[in-house]
């Protein structure tokens, strides 16, 4: 793995390719952990040989000695480096996120807390100055709910960073409508996808899972009843397109712009294609692992908990509870949760490496 | 037009005191719902909107007035009373014909109304255009689109006044004249489009929506001859500019078949009609030798 990461690097001297420098990219954090490593245990071997010989003076020794204790748990948590760099970066980890947040059960109570979420995001994503883009909202009867809402973070890697938030967000709490005083419990989902941009294509850098052929795509246009052209002057722009294949369908009405419309709405259908196509993989990978070793369930249900009364928020996944729930929302205390997140899972694909090696 | 059922009306006023009034011109719940929130993204104050959804809902005035604007491919078309609104259909021939035009054509848009035909193209490729109308509002507003405009534009567009009907060989002269100044040795033109008034003086009485008779100019609008009257002048236009290809927009399959009657009587080579979203005729091409590339549509089978 090393030669092959010198070898790259020498290549990418001479000439710049992108997928290139995206392997050396791979590559060097393994490198660096091996590097890394292998400095500690010639730092151990020496000082094995310094306490081994026993013209050392008492001064000299006590200092070795010393020295030997750190290193040995320096060792420890090397190759531990180690095995995290051995795991591989998820493929889509580079790309930007397309998030769609849906009420679950709880009506309308469900609908606010959905808009809830998505103003936590909102504002997470403006803590960590990442650009959003709204791509559609469509509000409640009441307008203060939402019934469905997606949004872009359009920098590079977002993906990566916020994967771990899909799944079923459960809240628990007296609904401002209660009037009672009873405890409700109501879901909200959040599903997070890597946005394939349609303009992607171009740089020789799409995903082969986005990639669809436009013959298997239905384009819905709402139809103009009677004559049409100059007869009428609709303002109808609703885009649907249907992916003949998979069934998966993507329909648009946001904006005024028919040609918008149908821009967006076909990189939601693709997102949605790609996410169809990854989750059938890694179903596949399940149950490959399911059949080596009872470990890594799929997505829980109610993977987190939004408990107001006890100002708790809680991540079942990662069995880590924040106890600050305002926090959380404001973006600042989601950080931090994101954060257990990730540790979590690192050391789910870490045991899933040991198992399969 | 049927009445619209009170539990509609009874739904729509629960969620918001505009959507009933609004239903009245755009006759379902979705649509009325999503002009609201148009309106309301443009309205500044609460009396605002409901001036707008006045205008809108009661006196039937389109939406695009309103709003002063019209989306159009990548380009954002002013709209002012006097000239026509551009059409979703519309927009679609033009967006398919930016895709099939090369770097460096030359094009001629007949009847350009808002300029929305050659600002579209000249945004997509680096094309030069010219837009002819015979309408000074029209004209007005094109110029005020070019300028709306440079900033996405690619390619150039001029506008100039001429009589599509009566002046031929002057129109053609005028537009020669443009394209020289634009760049040197000019010769001929690639091809000639145009959306031209197609409607017939039964069909406007019959077929058009009230909000397109009450507010949008009949000049635009309402043809002679079954509404086929410009197309015959509009080939001659092309021939005598030495355009190899004519893409021009009609009201439906009968009207397509006639005007391709019309082009071959004339000597053009090969016709033939582009189907739009809703699967009706909309679209007439026409070639002689070297401008086949025109032959296919948006929705052409493959």
């Amino acid at each position: 793995m090393r030669d092959e990461h010198t070898e790259l690097n020498k290549k990418l001297q001479d000439s710049f390719d992108t997928k290139l420098a995206k392997r050396v990219g791979e590559l060097t954090s393994v490198t660096k952990a091996l590097q890394e490593y292998e400095d500690a245990i010639e730092n151990r071997d020496e000082l094995t040989a310094m306490l081994n010989d026993k013209t050392l003076d008492a001064e000299l020794r006590a200092l070795a000695e010393e020295d030997f204790a750190s290193t040995a748990g320096t060792i420890d948590e090397l190759s531990q480096n180690i095995q995290k760099s051995l795991v591989p970066v998820h493929p889509f980890a580079h790309l930007p996120a397309l998030i769609e947040i849906r009420p679950g059960t709880g009506g309308s109570e469900a609908q606010i807390f959905a808009n809830d979420l998505w103003k936590m995001y909102m504002a997470y994503c403006n803590l960590r100055g990442w650009p959003v883009s709204v791509v559609s909202t469509q509000e409640n009867e009441g307008a203060d709910g939402l019934i469905e809402g997606i949004f872009e973070v359009t920098n590079d890697g977002a993906y990566g960073e916020l994967r771990l938030e899909a799944g079923v967000h459960r809240v628990q709490r007296i609904p401002a409508t209660e009037k009672q005083g009873r405890t409700h419990t109501s879901t909200a989902t959040v599903m997070v996808l890597p946005s394939f941009q349609t303009t992607e294509v171009a740089e020789g850098e799409e995903d082969p899972d986005s990639v669809i052929d436009m013959k298997d795509v239905r384009v819905d246009i709402m139809r103009a009843r009677g004559a049409g052209g100059q007869h009428v002057n609709t303002t109808d722009s609703a885009v649907r397109m249907t992916h003949i294949p998979t069934g998966l369908v993507a329909a648009i009405q946001d904006t005024r712009s028919q040609h918008k419309n149908r821009e967006k709405c076909l990189q939601v259908l693709k997102s949605r294609i790609a996410q169809k196509r990854r989750d059938e993989r890694e179903a596949e990978e399940l149950a490959i692992r399911r059949g080596a070793a009872k470990v890594g369930a799929g997505r829980s249900d109610k993977m987190r908990t939004y408990n107001y009364s006890q100002n708790r928020v809680t991540d079942h996944r990662a069995g880590f509870s924040l106890h600050d729930l305002p926090s959380c929302m404001e973006g600042e205390g989601l950080e931090k949760m994101i954060e257990e997140c990730k540790k979590w899972k690192m050391g789910e694909e870490v045991e899933m490496l040991a198992l399969s090696s | 037009m049927p009445r619209l059922p009170t539990t509609l009306l009874r739904r729509a006023s629960k969620l918001s005191p505009h959507l009933p009034t609004l239903l009245k011109v755009c006759r379902s719940l979705d649509s009325a719902q999503i002009e609201l929130k148009w309106l309301k993204e443009h309205a500044k104050t609460p009396e605002e909107l409901q001036n707008f959804v006045y205008r809108r809902g009661e006196l039937n005035e389109p939406l695009q007035y309103i709003l002063g604007t019209q989306p159009f491919g990548a380009t954002e078309i002013l709209c002012e009373r006097g000239v026509l609104i551009p059409r979703a259909e519309t927009e679609e021939i033009a967006l398919h014909l930016a895709g099939l035009l090369k770097s460096g054509m030359k094009v001629v848009d007949l009847c350009t109304g808002t300029g929305c035909i050659p600002l579209l193209l000249a945004a997509e490729k680096q094309v030069s255009t010219v837009g002819v109308d015979i309408s000074p509002i029209a004209l007005s507003l094109a110029m005020k689109n070019l300028e709306h405009n440079k900033e996405v534009l690619r390619g150039r567009a001029q506008f100039l006044m001429g009589d599509v009907l009566s002046d031929i060989e002057e129109t053609a002269y005028s537009v020669q004249a443009c394209f020289d100044e634009m760049e040197e040795g000019h010769e001929s033109v690639d091809v000639v489009v145009s959306n031209p008034p197609y409607i017939s003086a039964d069909g406007y009485n019959k077929d058009t929506a009230r909000s397109v008779r009450l507010w949008e100019p009949k000049l635009a609008l309402e043809a002679e001859h079954d509404g086929d009257h410009f197309y015959p002048k509009i080939a001659e236009i092309a021939e005598a500019l030495g355009a190899r290809a004519i893409v021009a927009e009609v009201g439906g399959w009968e009207q397509a078949r006639r005007v391709e009657g019309y082009w071959r009587q004339l000597g053009w080579s090969g016709t033939n009609v582009w189907e739009d979203f809703a699967k009706k005729g909309r679209t007439v091409v026409a070639w002689n030798q070297g401008g086949e590339w025109v032959k296919d549509g948006p929705n052409a089978a493959q």
